[in-house]
């Protein structure tokens, strides 16, 4: 069978291994960079809609899951898998199942911000105190293109265009990714900015200066925004017995046990791994999330694309 | 029988065509292209900045190129060869590893620039350790002309190997005429006739492989008109991302047809070297004291795109040693790797590169990546050859009837960007029929070629005009048939040329992600991909492990090559003659 993998390979090859082993199924595997930004294998499936090479495409999160299940390009998923999701996040349709949760956290030099000036919510980048030393990745790719959505989703685009506006002002740095702006508030060029869990954990077991914070969490605030892991089936696929059982193999606790202990540094979002509270131990419990409908953030997505050119890019 | 070349010249130039551009109009005619004038809406400044990007680029490509060519050729044949090594060394390294170390190193927060401005006094005047760690730089490594000379600073080597050649195929005598007739400043108007058409052929090349450029300017924060494709292609609308390079397609196809004109009109062949007696050009400095220069300028010239990475690579693997875990790590936080629940993971631990050091890190990259790297070395070598082959072939069919300049408009492939040459080739070759092709490695060779074909098709024509024509035609009459002159006569004396043309699409090949991440089949990833997903989550020792294995990987063919040179270079040395000077020659001529 044919896995296309957005997730990162460092990440995934040894669950690949492991499903090898216990079911005898061969998968040859395509896996992404976030270099791609977003043309990589989602692109490569739009294209191959015609006449499908991939059976099974974990990753790429809700966003692009859901750009892609809209063009056609994804089949439903057994309804017993959409029903064992319980309250994990996955279509409707079940043309994608959520599962292994990280956060869109601030990452923070902890040499240049003293633990009272630190920032606690995405609002700050706009606070003037730190104008010219904050960084986010560029938001017309990947997961930065699907947090903004998800902003003028939830707020409207009036304050979307605001923020943007108030981003702007703070000369805000346009970062080549999340990674980027890892790298930049750890060197001490950005005081801080926005990165994921799964980025700011690589920094901070490296021993950088850096802290995490989960913006966000206090009475009122519009709590953090999460992504998470995605499988989806690919409509048409060559082998949709095989990307059946890839899939039963993932959406298992077992699995997100390992993904929780690995370099992804994720949290379990199935029932079974919410029970027993599969987690990093440094990811706190009982974090406010962001209430994001995925489907209103892509349709939100063009108004967005047009601010950012117009206010960011001055397009 | 006069029609057969042109038969033969046409449908090579067909094939080249198609093989080169076939992606593009799959692309352009993929989705229905609407909006054409909203997509373009604003992009005037982009457009504008990616245009002067290119020309900084090739300004700094024809800066350091020309003046390395020429004292390095001027030197001692040992200083030549080491000063030649150098410089082809830099095409091993990718741009987006420049342009990472420029801004570790020369960045607001580099280690370079911060510690050269706090000691010509800039620093903060505080011992406050606050004030220390937030004192930043303002540099310019974040602005246009940073791209442009980090794009350069990796693409000289081109305009270098094109005016090397020019100057190598050239009668030295004239410059000796020249010398005698008008000094210093006749010397000066020859090379500018004989040199400058190359080189702004060359340059024109360059300029043309920025614009397209993503990743740098990504890095770099500078908005180019590659940023806007990709934004269409993210959206889906594929013939509006390909209509957004149709406007640099002109450019180019000027500037490579321009190029090639120049480089078939600045021939200047010449029978001097097998004369031997005719003393070569000295000029006042040559000999021993030509070496000196060759070798500052050579030094200079790398240091963009070879010391500054070396120095952040050689940094990283120094300091590349994680802290032990702790129970508590900095900043109050727990074990990073601990998970909250009360049972151990069931099955085996994570094969990550992560580990203590910069060794086994390398080893961990080496036990992922193996079968990459020896399945990119084996593609990319087979594709440079094919390459080159075809190229020798494409310019000797069109030679003889004069239609070189043509070849030109081929180097308007090299304006179309990576993704949309993926994503045509998948629109092209996914179906029923071909499944055999876009299935297997065979796409990557198409995509790989598509790519860089201009390239080595722009190297092969300046190897052979390097060719004196008087040789294939003692040949000719001696009885030899076309493809025995091609054997015996041609290819030899192309050598160098001809390598370097391999080396360049063996190199532009190895490294390409942004077109082999779409094709790839999957189970046979391919190593620069591999890598940069590897670099992606990447701490310091992971990251310096997997530029080391990239760039290793990339060297791999050059140590033989740089083997047999050196072995030939010290038989040469053993049997050589000793060497008239110019004044002894001419005492012994009369």
């Amino acid at each position: 069978m044919v896995l296309y993998c957005a997730t990162d390979r460092e990440i995934a090859q040894d669950l690949i291994d492991q499903f090898q082993q216990e079911t005898g199924i061969h998968v040859e595997a395509k896996f992404d960079t976030e270099a791609a930004k977003a043309v990589g294998l989602v692109q490569a499936i739009r294209q191959e809609k015609a006449h499908p090479q991939c059976d099974v495409l974990w990753g790429g999160g809700a966003y692009f899951c859901t750009i892609l299940a809209n063009d056609g390009c994804l089949a439903s998923a057994p309804d017993d898998l959409i029903q064992a999701e319980g309250a994990a996040p996955h279509d409707s349709l079940g043309r994608w199942l959520g599962f292994a949760a990280s956060y869109r956290v601030l990452i923070v030099n902890t040499d240049v911000l003293a633990p009272e000036s630190r920032p606690h919510s995405y609002r700050d980048l706009t606070d003037p105190r730190f104008k010219g030393r904050i960084g986010i990745a560029n938001p017309l790719f990947g997961g930065m293109a699907a947090h903004v959505s998800a902003l003028f989703a939830k707020f409207g685009e009036a304050q979307g265009r605001q923020w943007l506006t108030d981003l702007k002002q703070n000369d805000c740095a346009l970062c080549a990714g999340m990674a980027d702006v890892k790298n930049r508030v750890a060197s001490g060029e950005l005081w801080f900015g926005i990165t994921s869990t799964i980025d700011a954990h690589v920094a901070v077991d490296a021993g950088k200066p850096v802290t995490v914070i989960f913006p966000d969490q206090g009475p009122g605030d519009i709590g953090c925004l999460s992504g998470f892991g995605t499988v989806a089936l690919v409509a048409g696929a060559p082998h949709p017995a095989e990307a059946d059982k890839l899939l039963r193999f993932l959406l298992t606790t077992r699995t997100e046990k390992i993904l929780a202990a690995g370099p992804g540094q994720n949290v379990g979002l199935l029932p079974e791994s919410v029970a027993e509270n599969v987690r990093p131990a440094w990811i706190p419990q009982g974090l406010k999330l962001m209430d994001v409908d995925w489907d209103a953030a892509v349709s939100a997505h063009p108004a967005a694309v047009q601010a950012i050119k117009e206010i960011l890019l001055n397009q | 029988m006069k029609r057969r070349p042109g038969i033969l010249a046409v449908a090579a130039i067909l094939l080249a065509a198609a093989i080169v551009f076939s992606p593009l109009v799959a692309t352009l005619t993929a989705t229905r292209l609407h909006s054409l004038a909203e997509a373009f809406h604003g992009l005037a400044g982009t457009l504008g900045g990616s245009a002067a990007i290119a020309g900084v680029s090739a300004l700094v490509a024809l800066l350091l190129g020309v003046p390395l060519a020429i004292l390095v050729e001027r030197s001692r044949r040992s200083v030549n060869r080491v000063c030649w090594a150098l410089a082809l060394a830099v095409l091993m390294v990718p741009p987006y590893l420049v342009a990472e170390s420029s801004i570790v190193l020369l960045g607001p927060a580099g280690r370079i620039s911060r510690l050269v401005a706090t000691l010509l006094g800039f620093g903060p005047h505080s011992t406050n350790p606050i004030d220390l760690a937030r004192f930043a730089v303002p540099g310019f490594v974040y602005t246009r002309a940073a791209v442009g000379m980090v794009m350069g600073g990796c693409l000289f080597p081109i305009v270098a190997l094109a005016v090397a050649s020019a100057f190598r195929r050239t009668d030295l005598r004239i410059f000796e005429s020249a010398r005698l007739a008008q000094g210093r400043r006749g010397v000066f108007r020859i090379a500018a006739h004989v040199l400058i058409p190359p080189a702004l052929g060359a340059a024109l090349l360059v300029f043309a492989v920025t614009l397209t450029e993503f990743a740098v300017p990504q890095l770099l924060r500078v908005r180019t008109i590659g940023e806007a494709v990709y934004e269409q292609i993210q959206e889906g609308e594929l013939a509006t991302a390909a209509a957004l390079g149709l406007p640099l397609l002109p450019i180019v196809v000027a500037a490579g047809a321009l190029g090639a004109y120049l480089l078939a009109r600045a021939r200047v062949a010449s029978l001097s070297v097998l004369e031997g007696e005719v003393p070569k050009y000295t000029d006042r400095r040559a000999g021993a004291r030509a070496n000196l220069p060759a070798i500052i300028m050579t030094l200079f010239a790398v240091i963009p795109a070879l010391v500054l990475p070396v120095t952040s690579l050689t940094w990283l693997v120094i300091t590349a040693k994680l802290p032990p875990s702790s129970s508590t790590g900095r900043d109050g936080w727990p074990q990073p790797f601990s998970v909250a629940t009360a049972q151990a993971p069931p099955i085996g631990t994570h094969r990550v590169l992560r580990a203590s050091g910069f060794l086994p890190s390398l080893r961990g990259a080496w036990e992922l990546a193996h079968d990459d790297a020896i399945r990119t070395v084996l593609l990319a070598g087979l594709v440079a050859t094919l390459a080159t082959a075809f190229a020798i072939a494409l310019i000797r069919v069109t030679f003889r009837l004069r239609w070189r300049p043509i070849l030109g408009v081929l180097g308007a492939g090299l304006a179309v960007p990576a993704p949309l040459i993926g994503l045509g080739l998948i629109l092209l070759w996914d179906h029923g029929w071909s499944a055999a092709i876009y299935q297997g490695l065979a796409v990557v060779i198409l995509a790989w070629c598509a790519r860089f074909l201009p390239v080595a098709i722009f190297l092969t024509q300046g190897a052979l005009a390097r060719v004196p024509r008087e040789l294939e035609s003692a040949a000719a009459l001696a009885g030899r048939r076309p493809f025995e002159r091609l054997l015996s006569v041609v290819l030899p004396n192309a050598a160098p040329g001809l390598v370097a043309a391999w080396l360049a699409m063996y190199v532009l090949s190895a490294t390409e992600f942004s077109a082999t991440l779409l094709i790839a089949p999957p189970g046979s990833p391919l190593l620069a991909p591999s890598v940069v997903n590897l670099m992606r989550r990447g701490q310091d020792p992971e990251i310096a492990a997997c530029q080391v294995l990239l760039l290793a990987v990339i060297a791999l063919p050059l140590i033989p090559l740089a083997a047999a040179r050196l072995s030939r270079t010290t038989e040469w040395l053993a049997r050589r003659p000793a060497m008239p000077q110019p004044k002894e020659a001419a005492n012994a001529r009369q």
